[in-house]
C-alpha cells in the first residue's frame, strides 16, 4: 500500500474511479458489442440500397453504355464488374444479417430477382473499428460478393471488400470518460467532506487542547464512528482537565500554605543577633519564597483570562525602568516602538519584570532593546553577565532549571521565571528565546506580532 | 524610642502573632496580639489604637470586611497582610480602606518599616485611599483602572505606570483641586530602597505629566504651585 494515496480523499477517489472505470468498461463491452452489430446491419441496408439502385439505373441503360457507367461506380469498396461467372450458391442461407440483407436487395429489385450472396471473408463481429475501418487505395480481399442478373440476362457482380465506415468513436469515449471522472471526484470531494468535516473538527480540537485544556467539548456529529471518537475525545478532555485542576489545586495549596511556616521562620530570623546567621537564613528563605510565589504565578497563568487591550509598550518598558530606578536598579532603554500592541497589560509586565529580574540577577543591569518592523515588535532584554553554556540554553526554561555552578549556585536559579514568560510570549502569538551575545552576556528576545 | 504607638496585631496563627508582638516590641512600641475579629473589637473597645496590622485570612469574620466595618467606624490606618499576594487582593485591601499592604511572606522588618511610614504618612495627611471601593477613576480624557493600575487613554490605550507614579496619581486624585505639598506626597511614596527626596517628587511629577501628554510649556492637569506643591486641576469621577 506504498503507493496508496495519503488523504481519505485520495483513497475515496481512487476506489470509486476504479469501480466506475472498471464497470464503465464492461458496459462499454457489451454497448459496443450490440452497437456493432447495428452499425453493421444498417450499413449493410445502405449498401443493399445502394445495388439495387445501381442495378435499377443499369437495367435502364443500353448494354453499350452499360460498361461506362460500371466504371464510373467501381470504387472502392465496392467493385462492380459485368464478366463474372454465376457464383456457387451456398448451401446454408440462414445467416440472419445475410438473409436480411437479401430480403432487402429482393424487397428494392423485386421478389422474384435471382439474386446469389456469397460471404467470401469472415464478418467482423464487435471488433471495435479494425473490421469497419475504411481500406483506404484498393479493394482488398472482398468481405463478400452478390450477384444480380438484369433482365436481359447479364450478370452484375458486386464484391464489397468492406462495409461502409463508421464514424471514430475515439473522441466520444474520451467525453466519457472525462465526464465520469469529473463527476466522481466531485461525488468523492462531497462524501469526503461529509465524512472527514467532523474528523477535522476532531484534529482541530486535539492540537489546540494544549492551549486551552479547558475549551468547550466538540460537538457529537457526523457518522457513527466519528461520533464515537467525539465523544471519547471528549471524554479524555473532561478526564485531562480535572486530573491537571487536580493537580494544579495540590500544588497551589501546597505553595500557599507554605507561606505561613516561611512567614514564622523570616520573623525569627529577624530576631537572631548573628548578622552573618541571619544573612544565610535570609538567603534560603529568598530562595523559599521565590519558588513558592513563583509556582504561584505559573499555576495562575494556566488559567488568566485577562482580557487583550490596546498597551502602550514603550510606556510599559519606561515605567519599569521607573520601578528599577526607585529599587536603586539601572535599567536602559534603546530604540522605541510607537504603535500600540494588542497585549494583555498585566501578563506582559510580568513577562518583562521576569526577564529583567534575571537580566540585574546575572548582570550589573539590564538593556531593554527595542524594534519595531511591519508586522512585529522585538524586544529584546540584555545583560552583562555570564550568559549559558549553549547546550544549556534551551534548558534554562525548564522549571527550576539550574545551570553551571557559577550561575546560578547564590542566586537561586532561575526558578519558573523564564518559564512563565515565554508562556506569556506564546499566549500573545509570540515567542521567546534566549542567544549568548558575542559581546558577552546573555539575550532574551521577545518577539511579539502585532495583531493579525 | 520617641514612640510608643500601639499596634493591634490581628492574625491567627498564634506562632506569627508573638513573633510580630516580640519584634515590635523590641522596637519600642505596644504590641496587643488577637487572633480574630470579635478579640479585636474587644481590644479597640478597651483602649486607644494608632495602628492595625490586619490578616486577610481570618477564621470568621475575614480581614476584608473587618476592614471595611473598621472604616465605616474609625480613621485607624490598617496594613493588609495578604498570603495570596495576587495584585486583584492588594488593591482589593487598598479600596476596602487599608492603607497598605504586605503579602505573605514577609520579614519583621519590612512590617516595621510598613508601620513606620504609614505612620508617618498618617500624620502628614490624616485621610487614606479611600477611592469608595472606585475600581476607576476618570479624569481629563483618562482613565485610572484601579485593579490594573494602569492608565487608559481615551481612545483605549493602556498605558502602565510605574508603581511610584500609580501612587502619586491616586493620591492627586483622592485629593483634586487640593494643593499637596511635597512632604505631603512623600508621606505617600514608598521607596523600598530609599527615602524619597523633594526631588524625587518633582521627577515623578514630571514623569506623570509625560504619560498624561500633559508636559507642554504649561501643565493643565497636574499644575504647579510655587512654593506649595501640586494641585489635580481637572474635574474627577469615580466609577464602581
Amino acid at each position: 500500500m506504498r503507493l496508496a494515496p495519503k488523504s481519505l480523499f485520495g483513497r475515496l477517489v481512487l476506489v470509486l474511479l476504479a469501480g466506475l472505470v472498471l464497470s464503465q468498461l464492461a458496459t462499454l463491452y457489451i454497448n459496443q458489442t450490440e452497437r456493432d452489430r447495428l452499425l453493421y446491419r444498417a450499413g449493410g441496408m445502405r449498401l443493399a440500397q445502394q445495388i439495387s439502385d445501381i442495378v435499377k439505373l443499369l437495367d435502364s441503360l443500353p448494354s453499350a453504355e452499360r460498361r461506362r457507367v460500371v466504371a464510373v461506380f467501381n470504387r472502392p469498396p465496392l467493385a462492380v464488374s459485368l464478366d463474372r461467372p454465376p457464383l456457387d450458391l451456398p448451401a446454408d442461407e440462414d445467416d440472419a444479417d445475410f438473409s436480411m440483407f437479401a430480403s432487402v436487395l429482393r424487397y428494392t429489385l423485386g421478389e422474384d430477382a435471382k439474386i446469389a450472396v456469397v460471404e467470401r471473408a469472415h464478418r467482423p463481429h464487435g471488433h471495435g473499428e479494425r473490421g469497419f475501418g475504411p481500406r483506404r487505395g484498393g479493394f482488398g480481399p472482398p468481405a463478400f460478393t452478390v450477384q444480380v442478373p438484369l433482365q436481359d440476362g447479364t450478370l452484375v457482380t458486386f464484391d464489397s471488400s468492406v462495409l461502409p465506415p463508421v464514424a471514430t468513436t475515439t473522441l466520444r469515449l474520451a467525453l466519457t470518460l472525462a465526464v465520469l471522472l469529473a463527476t466522481v471526484i466531485v461525488l468523492s470531494l462531497i462524501a469526503v467532506r461529509w465524512v472527514t468535516g467532523p474528523l477535522s473538527v476532531l484534529a482541530d480540537a486535539a492540537e489546540k487542547l494544549g492551549e486551552n485544556i479547558n475549551r468547550p467539548p466538540i460537538p457529537e456529529a457526523g457518522p457513527a464512528e466519528v461520533q464515537r471518537a467525539a465523544r471519547s475525545f471528549n471524554a479524555m478532555q473532561q478526564r485531562l482537565a480535572h486530573s491537571m485542576a487536580e493537580r494544579s489545586r495540590v500544588l497551589t495549596a501546597m505553595s500557599h500554605d507554605l507561606k505561613t511556616p516561611i512567614t514564622r521562620m523570616r520573623l525569627r530570623t529577624d530576631m537572631l543577633e548573628d548578622e552573618a546567621v541571619r544573612e544565610k537564613f535570609d538567603r534560603d528563605l529568598a530562595e523559599m519564597e521565590q519558588m513558592v510565589t513563583q509556582t504561584l504565578e505559573f499555576m495562575r497563568d494556566a488559567t488568566d483570562t485577562e482580557p487583550v487591550k490596546r498597551l502602550d509598550l514603550m510606556a510599559l518598558v519606561e515605567s519599569l525602568q521607573a520601578d528599577y530606578e526607585d529599587m536603586a536598579k539601572e535599567v536602559r532603554i534603546m530604540g522605541r516602538v510607537s504603535r500600540p500592541l494588542a497585549a494583555r497589560p498585566v501578563a506582559m509586565r510580568r513577562c518583562l519584570t521576569n526577564l529583567v529580574d534575571n537580566a540585574i540577577r546575572y548582570g550589573a543591569r539590564a538593556t531593554i532593546d527595542l524594534a519595531e518592523e511591519a508586522d512585529r515588535v522585538i524586544l529584546r532584554v540584555l545583560d552583562d553577565g555570564p550568559g549559558i553554556p549553549e547546550a544549556q540554553l534551551e534548558r534554562a526554561f525548564e522549571p527550576f532549571y539550574r545551570g553551571e555552578a557559577s550561575r546560578s549556585r547564590e542566586t537561586g536559579g532561575f526558578g519558573l521565571g523564564l518559564g512563565i514568560a515565554r508562556n506569556i510570549a506564546r499566549a500573545h502569538g509570540g515567542e521567546l528565546t534566549l542567544k549568548n551575545r558575542p559581546e558577552g552576556g546573555l539575550a532574551a528576545t521577545l518577539t511579539l506580532p502585532h495583531a493579525a | 524610642m520617641e514612640t510608643s504607638d500601639h499596634v493591634l496585631v490581628v492574625d491567627d496563627d498564634a506562632e506569627i502573632r508573638r513573633l510580630l508582638g516580640d519584634y515590635l516590641r523590641k522596637n519600642g512600641y505596644r504590641a496587643t496580639t488577637v487572633g480574630d475579629g470579635n478579640a479585636m473589637w474587644a481590644a479597640l473597645a478597651r483602649g486607644k489604637v494608632d495602628l492595625i496590622v490586619l490578616d486577610l485570612m481570618l477564621p470568621g469574620q475575614d480581614g476584608l470586611s473587618l476592614c471595611r466595618k473598621l472604616r465605616a467606624e474609625s480613621d485607624t490606618p490598617v496594613i493588609m497582610l495578604t498570603a495570596r499576594g495576587e495584585e486583584t487582593d492588594r488593591v482589593v485591601g487598598l479600596e476596602m480602606g487599608a492603607d497598605d499592604y504586605l503579602a505573605k511572606p514577609f520579614s519583621a522588618r519590612e512590617l516595621l518599616a510598613r508601620v513606620k511610614s504609614v505612620l508617618r504618612r498618617y500624620r502628614a495627611l490624616p485621610m487614606h485611599l479611600r477611592a469608595d471601593d472606585a475600581t476607576s477613576i476618570r479624569f481629563a480624557g483618562w482613565t485610572l483602572d484601579v485593579r490594573s493600575r494602569h492608565l487608559v487613554s481615551a481612545d483605549g490605550v493602556v498605558t502602565p505606570l510605574s508603581g511610584a507614579e500609580f501612587q502619586l496619581l491616586r493620591v492627586l486624585l483622592s485629593h483634586p483641586g487640593q494643593v499637596l505639598s511635597r512632604d505631603q506626597l512623600m508621606s505617600f511614596a514608598k521607596g523600598r530602597e530609599s527615602e524619597p527626596f523633594e526631588r524625587t517628587i518633582d521627577l515623578r511629577v514630571s514623569r506623570l505629566r509625560q504619560r498624561l501628554g500633559d508636559d507642554g510649556g504649561e501643565p493643565r492637569i497636574i499644575k504647579t504651585v510655587r512654593g506649595q506643591g501640586y494641585v489635580l486641576a481637572a474635574p474627577v469621577t469615580m466609577e464602581r
